[in-house]
């Protein structure tokens, strides 16, 4: 992908894809996928038809792709804050804080993820499928912190990635805090069932990590 | 009305030989004979509206909320559109009905089950095995519950908001028990629940109610350690299995 390519009106094709990406996106959200037609979806996002097709084969073709590199994106985000760190905790809580900036920063991409969960096809939910498996199991590797690792099952870190689940959802709908401020309670409910009530409680007045 | 069938007329299976006349019933049998009594306006419309509801529920749980129409609701209920409106005026109105159903005798189920003497974590884990039992009994109801009604729009999403707050002192009851009460963090109990929610929600979108005796510890694991601990925890599910 040649970023310095001209596409219409002088924008990269970067620039235009994440243009009709974002009309796409604020579109559904308004309205609904069956209700996007491509005349308004190019013209909120100031491009021709001609352009649409140049990065998409249908409306549909649109919504995979959105959505598949909305999730790669985040994915990328939380997993290099993790493996950043050399313990599972600090790792962690790394993903934690990485995963908070992205919904304060694109909230309208992990709206669109969320509800992506009951309109779309089958292929989006694989993906997306896949991509929650991958955050259970990052959390499931707190088991390696215990004597034990058998002595707890999976079914632990699917409840906790649940708890963070539910709260984002929740908060899509109200939010009265930015994402980073429910981080340490969250990191407690994450940290609890492996390292214990006295390790979690610290986490409830750990300082956010410097700013970026 | 066509006359009754007797052994010599057309209509008749074959030819049975048997007495065409029968002696009547006796009084005590025919004192609620299926027909004789007629049911009032009330009952009749009461018994529809639940036919509806009891289909509808199937075609939600099956289809999913936003892919439901109202011709599936009554092609499933065998009524026609007409007796459909007699008594919901949309889809939404459906389902918020049978949403508030399913969660009113759930309710009631629960706190059927309820220990009369027990401690707050022994009510807590009997509510849970009543939840688990009423999943396992029926399912479409769960999947309405638990999966639907977090899209099928807002005023599902409030009824659902309100229960989630509804359960939350609940749980708050077991910080009696706990001795690090001080140090719990005030969202606690709503993240838990968010965890048994969502546990759960992965349960039955994959088909599988699991086994009861894997998954109370599990639930238990998630909803009480908290409070209690491991051991505390374990000791209270023997106790309860005994």
């Amino acid at each position: 992908m040649s970023e310095a390519a001209a596409g219409e009106n002088g924008r990269g094709e970067a620039a235009e894809r994440a243009a009709l990406a974002a009309a796409f996106r604020g579109l559904v959200l308004e309205r609904g996928f069956e209700s996007v037609s491509l005349a308004e979806l190019c013209d909120r996002a100031g491009l021709s038809e001609a352009a649409f097709v140049h990065h998409y084969q249908s409306l549909e073709d649109c919504y995979m792709q959105t959505f598949e590199e909305d999730a790669e994106r985040f994915d990328a985000l939380v997993m290099g804050a993790y493996e950043s760190q050399a313990s599972w905790r600090e790792g962690l809580r790394a993903a934690a804080y990485a995963a908070a900036r992205f919904m304060e920063e694109e909230p309208e991409a992990v709206r669109f993820g969320v509800t992506a969960m009951f309109t779309a096809g089958e292929r989006a939910q694989l993906v997306r499928e896949a991509q929650l498996q991958r955050m259970v199991d990052l959390i499931d590797g707190g088991r390696g912190e215990l004597e034990d690792p058998d002595s707890l099952g999976r079914s632990a870190a699917e409840a906790v990635f649940g708890s963070i689940y539910q709260a984002v959802v929740r908060e899509l709908s109200n939010s009265t805090r930015p994402a980073s401020a429910f981080v340490p309670e969250l990191m407690y409910v994450a940290v609890r069932p492996y390292l214990g009530h006295a390790v979690a409680f610290e986490e409830l007045t750990l300082p956010a990590p410097a700013g970026d | 009305m066509p006359a009754a069938p007797t052994s010599n007329s057309p209509n008749c299976l074959g030819s049975l030989s048997y007495p065409v006349s029968m002696s009547p019933l006796p009084a005590a049998l025919a004192s609620d004979p299926v027909g004789r009594q007629r049911l009032s306006r009330e009952e009749l419309s009461e018994h529809q509206r639940e036919r509806i509801i009891e289909a509808a529920i199937g075609v939600f749980a099956k289809r999913g909320y936003t892919a439901t129409t109202v011709d599936h609701i009554v092609a499933a209920a065998k009524i026609g559109v007409g007796s459909f409106y007699a008594h919901f005026s949309s889809r939404e109105e459906c389902f918020l009905a049978a949403y508030e159903q399913i969660v009113a005798r759930s309710r009631e189920q629960i706190e059927a089950g309820q220990p009369e003497d027990g401690s707050q974590p022994e009510k807590v884990l009997a509510a849970l095995a009543a939840l688990l039992d009423l999943i396992a009994a029926q399912p479409l109801a769960a999947r309405l519950v638990l999966v639907e009604a977090q899209t099928a729009g807002a005023r599902a999403l409030a009824i659902w908001e309100a229960s989630i707050a509804a359960l939350v002192p609940e749980l708050r009851g077991l910080r009696a028990e706990s001795p690090l009460a001080q140090e719990l963090p005030e969202g606690l109990e709503v993240a838990t629940l968010g965890g048994v929610v969502w546990f759960l929600q992965q349960r039955i979108l994959r088909g599988e109610a699991g086994d009861p005796e894997v998954v109370l510890p599990e639930l238990a694991e998630i909803v009480i350690e908290p409070y209690l601990d491991r051991e505390q925890t374990a000791a209270l599910l023997s106790s309860r299995a005994a």
